[in-house]
Formats: C-alpha cells, sequence, structure tokens
C-alpha cells in the first residue's frame, strides 16, 4: 500500500520557488489499476516520481508498506527500486543496443538472477506480452506499441509490487494506446500488481478503475468506479 | 775534397778563437740578456698562414719570468681577450665567457690566438743553462752578422723542446736564431730576431720571427714598441682579480 | 548478457568515432614503440663499437688512470704490463688480452696540423681482440713501426691516401715535445666516429718510444667468452692485479655515453607521452560525449536499481575496450615500424655529417625490438584509457535519475 500524508514538493527555478505539489493526502491499495490525470503542470508526475522513490518531498511523508520512503538514502531507495518498483515511460526508454530479450534481462542481471532461471522467465513473459517473435529485434526495429511491449515486460520481470507508467499511451496512437492499456489490465488482473498511471489522456482513465484527478498541486477529484466496470 | 778542406781549415781557426770561450759562458751572457727585472710594451702579431695575413695587438707587462700579464687591443673581436702567467700557469680570460679558464695539460700544446706560438712557448721561464748541456760548434754568418754556433741538448728532463741550436751574436751576446727539435730529431720551430734595441743598458729583441716547421707557408712576426724596461710595475696586475675585472 | 557486453555494444553505436579515438591512442603508443626501438638499436650499435674498437669487455689501468673521459695522463700508466698480463693469463674465461697506449697528440701534413687521439697499439695482439683489422678499407693494416692507420673522415679532411706521409707531434711523459714522420699504411672505415675522425693508430712499441714509456702502457684490454656476466670476471681480474690498479668494465668506462641516452630516451618518451596525452583527451571527449547523449539511458538505468556503481563499471568497460582496441592496433603498428627498422634502418647520415657528435656510432640506425616493452606499451595504454574515462563518468553518477530522465 502506498501513502502519501500532506505531501509538498516545491521546485526553484531560478530564484522563483514554483510549488509542484501543495498537500496530497492519498491512499492506493495493492493491486489497484489507478490513473493520476490532469493537464501538464499539475503535479502529476512529480508525484508519480515520489512515489517511484526517484524524487524526495518537500514536506510530508510518503509511506510504502508502512515505511516512510522519504526517510531512506539514496542506497537504500535505489534497492527498493530494484525490488518492488517497475518503470514504463511515455518514451519507452529502451536501451537501444540491447534486444527485447536483453532489455528484458537487464533487471534480472540486478537481481542476480541465474541465466537458466531467468531464461525462461524472459521468454514466457515476452510471449505474454505478445512478442514471442520478436524477441531478438532491437527496439530500432520494432514499432512504438512493441517497445512499449518490452518496457512493460522490463518493468514487470522482477515482480515488482507497483508499476509506475508516466503517460504511458503520449506516444502511440489511439489503436496501439487501447492494446497496450488492455495489456497492463490483464497483467493487472493476472499478477496482482499495482498500477499506477500519470496522464492526461481520456483513454486511460476509461481503462482505469480508479482517477485522481490534480490540478495545480492539489486533489480535485478522487473517483473509483464500480466494480465490474471499465 | 775541396769543401772538406775548407771545412777543416774553418774548423780550426775557430776552435782556435773559441778556446777562449766555451758554450756555457756564451750561454750565460744570453740568459743575464734576456732576463730583465720588469718590462711593459706594446706589441702586434703578424700571423701569416699559407698566403692570408691577420695582424693582432696587444700590451704586455712582465716581471722576471715569472709573471706576464697580456691584453688583447686589437681586432675587435679579440679585444678584452686576456692572459695571465704565473710561474708555469696559464689563465686565459675571454669576455664573453666571464671567467677565467686555465690553460693546462694537452692544451699547452696549441697554438695561441692562431699564431706559430704555442703556450708552451710564453710558459717558458728558467733560464737556458739550467736546462740544457751546451756545445759551441762553430760560427756563421747571418744576415751580415757573426754568429757563435751553440748546440743544446737537454740535461734535464722536463724540457719542451729536447734540443736546439742557437745563432749567438758575436756583439751583441743575444740570439738572432734558434732551432727547436724535437726528441726525435724533427726540427719543430724557428725563431729568428731580426732587430734589437738597447734599452736600459739591455739588447732587447724587438722582431721576433716564428715559423712552424710542421706547417708550410706559416709565420708569425711580433713586432715590440715602447718597450720600457726594468720599471715599477703594480702586482695587482698579475693577480686573478685583474684578469677577471670588468 | 553482462555489463561487459552492453559496453562492448555501446562502442560500435559510433563505430567511427571509437576507431578515431582508438587510432590516436594507437598513434601515441606505436611512437613510443619506433623510439623504443630505435633508441635500443642506437644503444646497441654504440656499445658493439666500444667494446669492438675502443674499450674490448674489460679494461686493466694504473689506479688513478682513469678520471675522467677524454683525459690521458701518461704520469700513471702500467710499468710492466708483461707482468700483468702473465698473471691473468690463466684466468677461465679470457678470450685475450692485448695492451694499448693512448696520448693526445697532434699530426700534421705539412699543411695543416690537427689535434688526434693517438693509439698504439699491440701489431701480433689487436686484431684478436678488437676488429681494427677487418676495418681497414684501403692500404693495409699497420705493418710495423713507421706505419699509421687514419680513419676515412680524417683522411679526407687532410686528403691523405695510402702511402702518404704526415708527422705525429706530442709531448712525451716528461713533457718534451717528440715528433715522428709516418706513411700511411691504411684506412679505416670503423663506423665508429672517434676512430674514423680522430685517431691515428700506430705501433705500440713506437708509441712507447714516442712517449718516452719505456715498457709502460696506459692500459691492458681484455676480451671475454662471457659478453654479458663480466661482473664476476671483474672481481677475479681485480684480486689477481691487486689494488694498484683499476679494473673496469666497458659499461662502467661509458656510463656518461648511456646516461646520455637515458636522457635522451627521456626526452623522446615524453615527446610520445604528449602524443599520448593528446590521444587521451580524445578518449575523455569522445567518453565524455557518450555520457552526455545517453543521459536519459542512464536515467533508465538508475531508475531500474542501477548504482552509480554499475554505470561507472559499464562506463570504464567501454574506455578500456578502446584503450585495448587502439593500444593492440598501436602495438601492431609499432612492431610493423620496429621490424623495418630492422631490417632496413634509418640513414641519419646526412643530418649529421657536419656535427660533432660524442655518440659512438654512424648514423645508420637499426633498430632493436624489446618486447617486454611492448607488453609495458600496451599495458601503459589501456591503463591511460581507463584513467581518463573516470573523468567524465563522474558527471554521469553526480546525475540524479528525475533529472536525468528529463533530461531530452
Amino acid at each position: 500500500m502506498v501513502e502519501a500524508i500532506d505531501l509538498h514538493k516545491d521546485y526553484k527555478i531560478g530564484k522563483v520557488l514554483f510549488p509542484a505539489l501543495r498537500g496530497i493526502d492519498i491512499k492506493i491499495e495493492n493491486g489497484e489499476f489507478t490513473a493520476i490525470a490532469g493537464p501538464s503542470g499539475s503535479g502529476k508526475t512529480t508525484l508519480l516520481n515520489i512515489i517511484g522513490c526517484l524524487d524526495v518531498p518537500t514536506k510530508g511523508k510518503i509511506l510504502i508498506d508502512g515505511t516512510d520512503i522519504s526517510e531512506l538514502g539514496s542506497k537504500e531507495k535505489a534497492e527498493l527500486r530494484k525490488n518492488q518498483i517497475g518503470f514504463v515511460f511515455q518514451t519507452f526508454n529502451l536501451i537501444p543496443v540491447l534486444t527485447a530479450y536483453e532489455n528484458v534481462e537487464l533487471p534480472l542481471i540486478l537481481l542476480d538472477m541465474k541465466t537458466d532461471k531467468r531464461e525462461a522467465k524472459i521468454v514466457a513473459l515476452l510471449e505474454e506480452v505478445g512478442l514471442g517473435e520478436f524477441i531478438n529485434r532491437r527496439p530500432n526495429e520494432m514499432s512504438g506499441g512493441q517497445q512499449q511491449r518490452v518496457a512493460i515486460a522490463r518493468a514487470l520481470v522482477k515482480d515488482p509490487s507497483m508499476v509506475l507508467a508516466d503517460e504511458p499511451t503520449a506516444n502511440l496512437d489511439s489503436t496501439t494506446a487501447k492494446e497496450i492499456l488492455a495489456l497492463m489490465q490483464e497483467l493487472n488482473a493476472k499478477h496482482k500488481t499495482t498500477f499506477i498511471f500519470s496522464t492526461h489522456d481520456q483513454l486511460v482513465m476509461d481503462y482505469s478503475r480508479r482517477t485522481v484527478n490534480l490540478r495545480d498541486g492539489r486533489i480535485v477529484e478522487d473517483k473509483t468506479k464500480p466494480r465490474g466496470q471499465g | 775534397m775541396k769543401i772538406t778542406g775548407k771545412f777543416l781549415v774553418c774548423t780550426l781557426i775557430s776552435t782556435a778563437i773559441l778556446s777562449a770561450q766555451t758554450g756555457m759562458e756564451i750561454l750565460e751572457k744570453v740568459d743575464d740578456n734576456t732576463v730583465v727585472t720588469s718590462s711593459s710594451y706594446r706589441a702586434r702579431m703578424t700571423i701569416s698562414l699559407g698566403g692570408t695575413i691577420r695582424e693582432k695587438e696587444f700590451t704586455g707587462y712582465a716581471v722576471g719570468k715569472e709573471f706576464a700579464y697580456m691584453e688583447f687591443t686589437y681586432p675587435a673581436r679579440d679585444k678584452g681577450t686576456r692572459f695571465l702567467k704565473i710561474g708555469d700557469e696559464i689563465w686565459m680570460y675571454i669576455p664573453a665567457v666571464e671567467r677565467a679558464t686555465k690553460i693546462a695539460g694537452h692544451m699547452l700544446r696549441q697554438s695561441m690566438m692562431g699564431s706559430d706560438f704555442s703556450y708552451d712557448d710564453i710558459v717558458e721561464n728558467r733560464r737556458l743553462i739550467e736546462l740544457y748541456d751546451v756545445e759551441l760548434i762553430g760560427t756563421e754568418e747571418i744576415d751580415g752578422k757573426e754568429c757563435y754556433v751553440l748546440q743544446m741538448m737537454a740535461k734535464v728532463t722536463e724540457v719542451n723542446y729536447y734540443s736546439r741550436k742557437m745563432w749567438v751574436d758575436k756583439n751583441m751576446y743575444a740570439a738572432v736564431k734558434v732551432e727547436l727539435y724535437a726528441k726525435s730529431g724533427k726540427l719543430l720551430k724557428e725563431v729568428s730576431i731580426s732587430d734589437f734595441k738597447r734599452i736600459s743598458g739591455y739588447t732587447f729583441p724587438t722582431e721576433i720571427k716564428m715559423i712552424n716547421k710542421l706547417r708550410q707557408n706559416t709565420y708569425t712576426e711580433l713586432t715590440l714598441e715602447d718597450v720600457e724596461l726594468d720599471i715599477k710595475i703594480p702586482d695587482r696586475i698579475f693577480t686573478k682579480a685583474y684578469l677577471e675585472r670588468k | 548478457m553482462k555489463i561487459v557486453n552492453i559496453a562492448w555494444r555501446n562502442i560500435f553505436r559510433h563505430t567511427r568515432r571509437t576507431i578515431i579515438t582508438a587510432a590516436a591512442i594507437s598513434v601515441g603508443l606505436s611512437s613510443m614503440i619506433f623510439m623504443n626501438t630505435m633508441m635500443n638499436g642506437a644503444d646497441k650499435m654504440a656499445s658493439r663499437n666500444i667494446i669492438d674498437f675502443e674499450t674490448s669487455h674489460i679494461e686493466i689501468f694504473a689506479e688513478g688512470y682513469y678520471r675522467e673521459e677524454g683525459v690521458f695522463p701518461l704520469d700513471t700508466i702500467i710499468e710492466n704490463p708483461a707482468s700483468i698480463t702473465d698473471k691473468i693469463r690463466k684466468i677461465p674465461g679470457i678470450k685475450g688480452i692485448t695492451p694499448r697506449v693512448k696520448f693526445q697528440a697532434r699530426i700534421s701534413d705539412g699543411i695543416d696540423e690537427l689535434p688526434v687521439l693517438g693509439m698504439g697499439v699491440d701489431i701480433e695482439n689487436d686484431n684478436g681482440i678488437f676488429r681494427i683489422g677487418e676495418s681497414v678499407v684501403a692500404g693495409a693494416f699497420l705493418q710495423g713501426e713507421g706505419d699509421v692507420l687514419v680513419g676515412e673522415n680524417l683522411a679526407s679532411d687532410l686528403g691523405l691516401d695510402v702511402g702518404s706521409y704526415i708527422t705525429i707531434i706530442t709531448k712525451d711523459r716528461n713533457g718534451t715535445y717528440n715528433a715522428y714522420d709516418l706513411t700511411v699504411s691504411g684506412i679505416i672505415n670503423t663506423g665508429h666516429p672517434l676512430f674514423d675522425r680522430n685517431m691515428a693508430i700506430i705501433a705500440i712499441t713506437q708509441a712507447q718510444d714516442l712517449l718516452a714509456l719505456g715498457q709502460g702502457v696506459t692500459e691492458i684490454c681484455i676480451r671475454t667468452n662471457a659478453e654479458n656476466k663480466l661482473e664476476p670476471l671483474k672481481e677475479r681480474i681485480s684480486q689477481e692485479v691487486g689494488s694498484d690498479y683499476e679494473v673496469l668494465t666497458w659499461k662502467e668506462m661509458n656510463a656518461a655515453i648511456f646516461e646520455i641516452s637515458g636522457f635522451k630516451r627521456a626526452g623522446q618518451f615524453m615527446i610520445a607521452l604528449v602524443v599520448v596525452i593528446i590521444a587521451a583527451v580524445g578518449i575523455v571527449n569522445t567518453m565524455l560525449m557518450a555520457v552526455m547523449e545517453r543521459i536519459p539511458e542512464i536515467g533508465t538505468l538508475k531508475a531500474m536499481g542501477f548504482s552509480n556503481k554499475g554505470i561507472v563499471k559499464m562506463f570504464i568497460y567501454e574506455g578500456g575496450m578502446i584503450g585495448v582496441f587502439g593500444s593492440l592496433l598501436g602495438c601492431l603498428f609499432g612492431l610493423l615500424i620496429s621490424l623495418y627498422l630492422v631490417h632496413v634502418g634509418l640513414d641519419f647520415s646526412s643530418v649529421f655529417e657536419n656535427m660533432d657528435i660524442v655518440y659512438p656510432m654512424k648514423f645508420i640506425i637499426k633498430g632493436e625490438i624489446d618486447y617486454l616493452n611492448l607488453l609495458y606499451v600496451f599495458l601503459f595504454g589501456v591503463f591511460v584509457s581507463v584513467l581518463v574515462t573516470l573523468w567524465p563518468v563522474r558527471r554521469a553518477t553526480r546525475l540524479e535519475a528525475v533529472d536525468a530522465l528529463r533530461h531530452v
């Protein structure tokens, strides 16, 4: 479970203090499929980065499974990211010199998993995201949708407790975006992994069960669709 | 036969005359004549080398045979080059170097300022009578002057020239020509003195010509002017400090 | 898949850039190898000239004779060389013994007079120890007293031919001038400038006569069977002849020359080092570009949980690989140039013709490859490459993941 209590974040741009988050209180349960929505500059990416241990709040607490991560050192946060958190980016961010297989393999190398064990896992996962035939392709030999599937597989391969996706569909056409969202929904259901998105794409909100709307660093709406919907 | 006869007669006559005076006595007088207590002079050195002639000028001071000082005044490139002799040591000062260097060992054999004189020739400071056994071997006429001919052989080991032949003017008791020989008997140098001046009771050589016999077409002539003898010369001239002065 | 594989692939992202960077390193290293080969060759030739013409392996002098280079005193000589020779003749390892007399002299052809180093050699024995006899290019070796051998350059300076007359003049040990007329019996070309430009070689008996040395000689030269292990033999000879004599190896006598050579080496090494540094700047530049263009990638890896250590490792591997590649290339080039130097050589004679060179050799230098040096140069290249990569990589480690990710 992720819990934010009175979360503030200020950026200093030159001498001007720019408040990105102005007191966020939110709880996200394990296994949720949640979109954090809002226009650009609303603070959604900042919130996601703080949840993902990439950024630290100026004020307030952020608890992951009861641990206040704003108290952690950078090494401990790296450990946490390595073990618990998978990332999916707007620009896919695959390593261009590595094949689909190798990109997915990277997090497992960090976890020191044995080669034979990881091979089975990677192949299965790539099959699962529909890239069985593309495992030896490099990113520049794949379409955007395929690259994002690799990125999703990379985020999930280490069985994280949550996947943070920053505008995952922004660089995809709507058909592909739907496919990707459907895939993530399916994986969420199957692996019970928490998915948290930042987005301003209505499509993402359509697919997610809970949508938290941010504006100027504050939550303006938090609605959860009843079960069975979306 | 005729020549032999003439030679015999000559020898007989000269032996008769010379019986009054031995070679030793003649050389003694020559030594006395050249050993002045002090001297100062201006010298012009004319170096002839295979047809080209170079002139150099220097002034010199000497006290006995132990101390000598020379300073070149001409030409411009040699101006200020100085030599100091103390006993058998020679120091040389070149303005560009600004420090005196000692000329020692085999460097003494080298030619001084490109002339036919070697540094050795300048260092020699002992009376000849102390170095050589002398034998009067005859008389000869040189440039119209009647001369004794002395044959000198080294009697000590430390001499530059193993033997010398010297022609001594009968009237002046001064050497007018000297031949310098290597130990092997090879003629190395020839010195001739063509002019003398009577100064302060001495017969002082003022035109000296040195010929290096190992090279062809070279000689060096030394002409001395403004010679003053037995005068007072300040001691400080014969010091390294004076040599190295700015 | 390992980090090293990622690094390996990264260097092929910009193949041309990698090749240029590696080529710069290789130029630096191959010039270091080239210089080393040349200096080794020069030293080897100098050593051969010294041993074969000047000193042999070991020389015996009267104690106090050997004061400094270029001074040949006649007051401290070996008065009775025969007794010394008898004492050491039976020592195993000695191949030959010959006495020599060295002295300062001037020679004159009747027109010019030049300073030379005079040398009296034992006509019977000298050629068993030295190689002057083999170096006669016109006429013949000394036949007896009255003969003189002169070097090719000296002969051409004075216009001497076989049969020409010269006078040698010097002062004997008492300071008395002595001179002899000599006939040029032969002209030598040894490759040792001292011998070819500056030496008059006569019979030792004549030299003893000329210098009033009696039976005395200035040195006794010893050729051995073990050129590279002279110390034990030197010790043995030292014990045998006693403390009135000084025993020196050719290396000890020529320490100054090898010291000069050491300075030259250092100088040339510095030049090569500058080239390597320029190449290193190339690596820094390349790696800096690699870091800059991969900032989002570094951010991604950090987000994934990569530690700084892992990222540094990746770039170090990368710089190191370029270094290995460049160093291999450099060693290969260096080796090829070296092989050319060994088999063909470089002709400097026109450059140095009119210079007064004290280095005892002619200026067609043939190289001598030092394979161990090749290895050192290789390791040096890799080491420098890795070392200079650290600096640009520091920039990568300073980046926060969140900033790196925002960087597009």
